[in-house]
Formats: C-alpha cells, structure tokens, sequence
C-alpha cells in the first residue's frame, strides 16, 4: 500500500472526530440517566418559595361569569410544600384555527396569598374549548407547572374576527339556484335551436308534399 | 304590352346574372394564383397542427409557459378569434331584425365568417390546455365554480347557434344553386343540397316558416354573443387574481372589442372574396361605407372604454395595475401598447371620419389594421399581467417559440381556407333574400338595395 502523507492525516483526523462524537454521545446518555424526572425537582422561582422545593401542583377551574355576557373567569389555584405569592401565570386556549393545536395566549395574572391567580375572558366562538394554566415565573417553558381544564363556551358575541373579515359571499346563498337558473336559460336555447331545425325539417318537406299532391289532383 | 315584356325579360337576365355570380366560386375551374392560394394556407395549417403535436408530446414548456407566464398567446388567439366571429353574426342580425335592406348581398359572407371564426376559435383553447383529453371531463364530471365551464357553455351555444343561422337562409338558395348549375353540380353536391333543402319549393308557406324562424334566431344571436364575450371577461376577472384582470369593465370591453373587430373582419372578407369572384356588381362601395360608419361608433366607444379602464387604475395606484400600467405605457411593451392605440383606434377612425380617406382601399386598410393591432391587443391583455410577479412586484419574461408561432399561424390561415372551402359548396350570394329584397323595391316599399351609381363607384 502506498499511502501518501495527506491520506493518513485525513485518515487520523476522521477517527479522532468520530472518537471525540462518540465520546461526547456516551457521556450525554450517561448524563440524562442519572438527572432527576424533569419537574419532580423544580428549581426555585420568584413567587415559589426558595426554601422549600418540591413538587408544585396546579388546578384549573373555568367558570361562566353570571349575566347576558358570555365572559368566562379562569381560576388557576397553584400550591407547593412552600406558599407560592405574586407568581406569574399565564392563561391559554388551545385552538386549531393556526395550526395543530397551538396554544394562544389570553392573559396573565400574578397568584395571590393563597396560590390563586385569576383573569377573566371573553371567548368569540362556541365549543368545547381547552384552556391552560401555566405558572411562568422563572420557569423554564418544560419545566413550568400547568393545569388544563376544558369548558363548554357558548358566546353570545360577534364571532370570531377571521370570520367577519371574510364575509360570506353574495352568490354562496343562492348558489345552486343561480346555477340552475342558468342552466335552465342555456337548455331553453338548446331546445329552441334543435326545434327549429326539426320543424323545418319536417314541414318544409310536408308543405311541399301538399304542393305536390295538389297539383296531382289538378 | 312590349314594355312590360322587355322590362321583364330584363329582370330574368339580371335575375340569371344574380344566381350566377352566387354559384361563381363553385362554376369556375380554380386557377393557378387559387391554387397556389389554397396551397400555401394548407402548409401554414399544416405547420400549426405540427405545433401542436409537438407541444402534446414535449409539453407546455415548448411554448414558454413556466411560472412567470403561465397564459400566452395561444389565449389571445381564442379570444380574438372568437371574437370576430361576433361582428359577421351581429351585423347580419342587427341588420335583419332593423330591416336594413341593403344588407342581403353581405348576409351570407358575413355568417360564413361568423361560422368559421367561432369553429376555429373555440379550437383554440384546445392548444392551451396541459392536458386536452381532459375536455371530457368538462361533460361527465362539470365544476360550476369555474369560470371555464360557463366559457365552453357559452361558446359551444354560440357556435351551434352561428352554425343554425348560417344555414336557415341558405336552405331556398340551395335549391337555387341546383337549379343554376344543374349537372357542372356534381353528385356530392347534388345529393348534400337535395339532403339539406327539406323540399323547398318557395311556397309563400316556407317563406313565411324560414322568415319567423329567421326573426327568432337573429333575436337569439345577439344576446348569445353578448354572452360569450362577457363570460370571457368575467372569467378573466375571477380566474386568477391578476392585475388589470379584473376590472369590472372588461366585460363590455370584451363585447365592443369584438363587435369593432369583427365587422373589420367582415370588411376583410368581403373586400377580399369581392376582388376574388368579381362580385362588384353586388357588393359595392357603398357596402363598404356602411359597414365603416357601423364600425365608427364601435372604435369610438372602445377608445372611451380603453381610457375608462386605465384612467382611474392609473390613478388609483394600486401596486399590480399600477406596474402592469406602467408597463404598458413606458415599459418594455409600450411599443406594441401604442401601436394598439394608434394603428388600432385612432388611425382606423380617422380614416373613417375623413370623407376624402372613406374609399373601399382605405377602409380596407383601416379594417386590416384594426383585425391585426386587436390580436396584438388580446396578446397584451394576456402576457403582461400573467408575467407579473406579485411577490417581487417584478415583471417575468415570455418569449415566442416555434411552436406558439406556428399554432397561432395556423390558426389564423385556417379562417380563410375554410371560408374559401366553404364557398365551394354553398352560394356565395343570397340570392333568394336579394330577389325578394328586389321585388320589394320594385314595388316601392324598400329602399334602394343596388343603389350606386356608376358615378359614385
């Protein structure tokens, strides 16, 4: 074999990267295996009291506000071994308008004394709807506490904005009839046309035929 | 007594003379410049269809259709020759339903070209389409939402429409054309018009049966071609979202742009099948002024609608008309945009109004100029807005191939072969309109149809 300098360093640089990627592979596993259940030790937050980690567990209550409004109120109630005050959360409805089952945001509130925060909101559409409480406050986004709940909405509003943005168009109403109409026109002329020709051929030959039987009699 | 003889065996020469000049285009044996004629539109045709089978076989990119220009010329073809297939029907309508005697030696041209343009027209969508075979499916599985749907509706309507009202009056005048050229006929001939004249006798019954039937397809034709070019319009305006495109008044633009360029087209093939058959005696000048101030309002209403459209989207500002109007005005076609303008309206019209320029040679130039710069018009319409680019506001590029070439050459060669083809089998004339025309002027209750003087001429 007749190696050229250039190939064997080629050669030593691939298997030093690939030691090296390989290395760096085994110690990730070997990493992730001995850290915690992500949540189960969540590290301390503004709101969360440092001294006492621990699990911290969420409830979410949607209520409908009393009244011809149709506004919801959402109670998202957080408690931990340790008082979490003035934490922030952050409310969402998950919706598919844009996309598979995105999380829009809706509001955010600070939790009181006892762990609650709570908004109120006022939904545009009906349905059974799924919302999210997520306490944010020096939380990574995987690691935040959620609570979900769903509620059956039945708004009384204008609908949603999408919607009047695109309003119905004229001709969807009478859609099928208009079309019908048309066609119905355009069969009228077809028919005129063939019986036209049909008539003329077949009484121009007829008017002759008397023609001739008159002038036989004759 | 003598008097009345003579008088009446004048009539009957005159009457021999008429029928003819009718049967002129079958009597005489073709000579060497027909020939040569009728040769060189069959290659032209020929290479067309040689265009096509290539485009089916290599696909669309042969013609230049890519993402740039995704509609080309093959479209501005369709539209302009059906188009014109409005103005030869229309002028024969109008002019019968307005009871204009002095229409009856045009009528039979003018409904041979509206036949044969709206054939070959309604072809022409068949070259722009990927995939041909598919114009099945527009019968057995139809989409109402689509605008082209509704153009095949209106366009195969017209067409049998045209091809019934070409044919009604022409059933006593096939009768005529036996009589006139009895055996020199043929058989083919012979047998085809004994076949499609049902008997006719010329009993005051028939006359007065083809007469109503006539009324009823002349009040039909008009709003029908009305139709097919406003569908055309509207589909533009609702088939793609495009700049220009849609403007609510390319509808009645449509409609007037193929009134004012099929009657040009009228023009055309009367003045040539006139030069070509010698029919002088009947088609006279006069025919031709007529026919030009018909043509009059209909450029100067074109004109009118043409600055209506672009005025206030030019003004408007909105980004697309905008970069399509500047385009057309400054830009990279503001040389074919312009000559539209000039050699389209404004030259024909001036020729029209002048009375020293209203002579057939000058109202035939006129009228070429107005079929030719309303095809450039049509290409204009096309290209420019599909060449818009409305994400980069930028302007694509479309070149001519071959095989557009060749299928647009084609195209347009087809129209006067068939015409010619088609005055081989049936009068050019209509005689029995003319006669009738003639003893209702002989009996004071029409106006003059022969009218000119040998001064005038």
């Amino acid at each position: 074999m007749n190696w050229s300098n250039a190939r064997v360093f080629r050669v030593i640089s691939y298997g030093v990267f690939e030691a090296v990627l390989i290395a760096t592979t085994a110690l990730m596993v070997v990493g992730l295996s001995r850290s915690p259940v992500a949540g189960a030790a969540t590290p301390p937050t503004q709101g969360v009291s440092a001294t006492a980690p621990g699990p911290v567990l969420g409830t979410l209550t949607v209520v409908s506000r009393p009244g011809p409004s149709s506004s919801l109120v959402l109670k998202a109630h957080f408690t931990g071994s340790a008082s979490i005050t003035k934490s922030s959360v952050a409310f969402f409805v998950v919706t598919k308008e844009f996309g598979d089952n995105l999380n829009v945001p809706i509001g955010t509130a600070k939790t009181s004394q006892d762990g609650t925060a709570t908004i109120n909101y006022a939904p545009t559409w009906n349905g059974k709807e799924q919302f999210i409480a997520k306490l944010t406050s020096g939380l990574g986004d995987a690691g935040a506490p959620t609570a979900t709940s769903y509620h059956q909405v039945t708004a009384s509003g204008p609908g949603p904005l999408y919607a009047s943005a695109n309003p119905l168009r004229p001709f969807s109403l009478m859609g099928h009839f208009f079309v019908g109409t048309i066609l119905t026109i355009v069969s009228l002329v077809w028919l005129t046309l063939i019986s036209i020709l049909l008539l003329l051929a077949r009484r121009l030959p007829r008017m002759a035929g008397v023609m001739d039987a008159d002038s036989t009699t004759e | 007594m003598e008097k009345l003889a003579v008088e009446r065996s004048l009539r009957e020469a005159a009457s021999q003379e008429l029928r003819e000049a009718a049967v002129r285009p079958m009597l005489q044996k073709p000579g060497r410049g027909y020939k040569l004629l009728v040769a060189v539109l069959c290659v032209v045709v020929a290479f067309g269809l040689a265009g096509f089978v290539d485009q089916l076989i290599y696909g669309m990119s042969v013609v230049d259709y890519n993402n740039s220009a995704f509609w080309d010329v093959n479209i501005a073809n369709f539209i302009t020759i059906v188009g014109v297939a409005y103005g030869g029907a229309v002028v024969s309508a109008v002019l019968r339903l307005t009871g204009a005697q002095w229409r009856a030696p045009l009528t039979r041209i003018a409904e041979a070209t509206a036949v044969v343009t709206v054939l070959i027209g309604g072809a022409c969508i068949i070259p722009s389409l990927g995939r041909p075979n598919m114009m099945w499916e527009f019968i057995t599985r139809p989409n109402f939402s689509s605008p082209l749907i509704w153009d095949a509706l209106a366009i195969s309507t017209y067409g049998i429409a045209s091809v019934v009202f070409f044919y009604v009056p022409l059933i006593p005048d096939l009768v005529i054309a036996q009589q006139t050229m009895g055996g020199r006929a043929g058989r083919v001939r012979t047998l085809l018009w004994r076949k499609l004249s049902w008997g006719w006798q010329g009993l005051p019954a028939q006359r007065r049966l083809i007469d109503r039937m006539m009324g009823l397809l002349a009040l039909m034709i008009i709003p029908l071609a009305v139709s097919v070019h406003s569908v055309l319009g509207w589909a533009f305006a609702i088939t793609s979202f495009r700049p220009w495109w849609s403007e609510e008044l390319w509808a009645p633009l449509f409609v007037i742009a193929a009134l004012y360029s099929g009657i040009a087209l009228v023009i055309l093939s009367c003045a040539a099948l006139r030069r070509t058959y010698s029919l002088q005696k009947y088609i006279t000048d006069q025919h031709f002024k007529r026919l030009a101030y018909i043509l009059l309002p209909f450029g100067a209403t074109y004109l009118y609608l043409s600055v209506a459209d672009f005025l206030p989207g030019a003004y408007h500002g909105e980004p697309g008309t905008a970069a399509v109007f500047r385009q057309l005005f400054f830009g990279s076609y503001a040389l074919w945009f312009w000559l539209v303008v000039v050699g389209g309206m404004v030259v024909p019209l001036l020729i029209i109004a002048l009375p020293q320029t209203r002579r057939v040679g000058w109202i035939v130039f006129a009228a070429a100029c107005i079929v030719a710069t309303f095809w450039l018009n049509r290409v204009l319409m096309v290209v420019v807005p599909t060449t818009y680019d409305m994400m980069k506001g930028t302007f694509g590029v479309y070149s001519w191939t071959w095989v557009n070439a060749s299928i647009t050459a084609g195209a347009m060669a087809a129209i006067p072969l068939l015409i010619l083809l088609l005055f081989r089998f049936v009068p050019i004339l209509s005689v029995t309109e003319i006669e009738e025309l003639e003893k209702q002027q002989l009996g004071g209750t029409g106006t003059d149809l022969i009218e000119e003087t040998p001064e005038e001429v």
